[in-house]
């Protein structure tokens, strides 16, 4: 069955429709609001209100794009508005816990694995743009409207964001983290 | 000779340079790898795998949608969820009611008064109700359909001990003989087609009882929890039923039939949980 048809059915509440569109989607949902999360534990949290968000909004779903893009961008708002509560709740930006590592499944598993990482000790502003920008492939355009940031500052931040990766997983950066790593 | 910044070169993976860039990134083996290996972190981010969701991850959200009542319940969408036999019971039940309606139509008055009498007086309908199993002895005779092989009349059969029902196939337990179906003239092929449903519709629901009947059977080892999800299933069916026809005897006997059983099979739970001890 088509998403579209799915969706129908989902906007009155079909069990069977929500459920075969969230199990069609639901990786992609929990992978980008795991990076922008930087722990399992919050993405989790984000995920399930992205889902509710979606569901909550799928009369207003006029179909002029493609379910899964529409998906997509809630998810991120989802995100970006659970950081927004976050940060107010702590009142300051929260250190990421890098600990739980993700499991890529391909490729070289070591280097995904430092990438991993690496992006989860970003500072957060950089880890939104190189995750939406390199990992999501959106324009810095469709960024910055998202962040409510001009083109400009999101360019700056993905370069730096870029420049912080690689000191992250140069021989130094590894060997600060296992520093840190073994004080904790 | 100064090297450009790291952020430079993450800049170069996507503008060009400057001319000055350019001529130094010519002659600097040191940036030019750095360009390199800062592309090549760049296409492995973008062709990262995504990361695994836990496996229960659905309930989490099934929860909260519930929570915001933005899912149906799963009942009201049995083809879904029973894809296996409680399906088949509404199926048999509605298309009882379709093919009785039809039935009736076609038949007259003469079955008409029969049907309406109530389901506690169906002797000698095509398929026919049990009464509760608390009035031990009054069995209901159903007579199988002519081109169905039931194996005799389908008797429902209260079990001794209040251990539940048990549907049996015999004669010999039935306390009436059922009327010989009368034909007064030769049926048009709308009719025919009518009674072919009916006779469909009958096995249907024999089938349902049945199925029922072998949840309730004692020796089913079925527990009372699994009776009771079958009753209240049973239960959701005939009530559904109801809604398209509430005045249909027969629907309601059998609905009424399923509530008193379940109110008996609640009883019995209840005073085991008392004499647990």
């Amino acid at each position: 069955m088509e998403d579209s048809e799915l969706v129908t059915l989902a906007r009155s509440g079909d069990g069977g429709a929500i459920r075969a569109l969230y199990q069609r989607h639901a990786t992609r949902v929990f992978a980008v609001v795991r990076r922008m999360a930087g722990d399992d534990a919050l993405a989790e949290d984000w995920a399930q209100e992205a889902w509710v968000r979606v569901i909550r909004a799928l009369p207003t779903f006029r179909g002029d794009s493609q379910f899964s893009t529409w998906l997509h961008r809630v998810a991120i708002n989802s995100a970006l508005h659970g950081r927004r509560s976050r940060e107010r709740k702590a009142g300051r930006e929260t250190v990421i816990d890098d600990s739980h590592a993700c499991r890529p499944t391909g490729g070289d598993p070591l280097l995904r694995m430092k990438l991993e990482r690496a992006m989860a000790r970003l500072p957060e502003g950089m880890r939104r743009v190189l995750v939406l920008h390199d990992v999501e492939g959106y324009t810095h355009e469709e960024i910055g409207e998202m962040l409510g940031i001009n083109p400009g500052t999101c360019k700056s931040q993905l370069f730096k964001a870029r420049a912080k990766m690689r000191s992250l997983l140069s021989p130094a950066g590894v060997r600060e983290e296992e520093a840190q790593t073994c004080s904790t | 000779m100064q090297h450009l910044t790291l952020e430079d070169v993450a800049r170069l993976v996507d503008e060009p340079g400057t001319p000055d860039e350019a001529a130094h990134l010519a002659s600097c083996l040191i940036c030019r790898r750095e360009l390199d290996e800062m592309r090549e972190q760049t296409s492995l981010l973008g062709s990262l795998d995504d990361p695994e969701l836990a496996p229960d991850a659905w309930f989490g959200v099934e929860k909260a949608l519930r929570a915001e009542r933005l899912i149906r319940d799963e009942p009201m969408r049995p083809a879904a969820r029973f894809a296996g036999g409680w399906i088949r019971i509404a199926a048999g039940i509605a298309l009882f009611v379709a093919g009785g309606a039809a039935g009736l139509y076609l038949r007259g008055q003469q079955t008409s008064g029969r049907l309406a009498a109530g389901p506690e007086t169906l002797r000698g309908a095509p398929v026919t109700v049990t009464a509760p199993r608390h009035d031990a002895g009054q069995y209901v005779s159903a007579e199988p359909a002519p081109d169905v092989d039931m194996g005799g009349p389908m008797v429902v059969e209260p079990v001794a001990g209040g251990g539940g029902v048990r549907l049996a196939s015999t004669g010999a337990l039935a306390t009436s003989t059922p009327a010989p179906r009368a034909r007064p003239r030769p049926l048009s092929p709308e009719a025919a087609s009518a009674e072919r449903e009916l006779v469909n519709a009958e096995a249907g629901y024999v089938a349902a009882l049945q199925r029922y009947a072998s949840i309730a059977d004692p020796q089913s080892g079925a527990d009372d929890a699994t009776r009771m999800a079958a009753l209240e299933r049973m239960i959701r069916s005939t009530g559904s039923a109801l809604e398209s026809a509430p005045d249909d005897p027969v629907i309601n006997g059998y609905h009424l039939a399923a509530l008193r059983e379940r109110d008996a099979l609640r009883q019995q739970m209840s005073s085991a949980e008392k004499d647990w001890f």
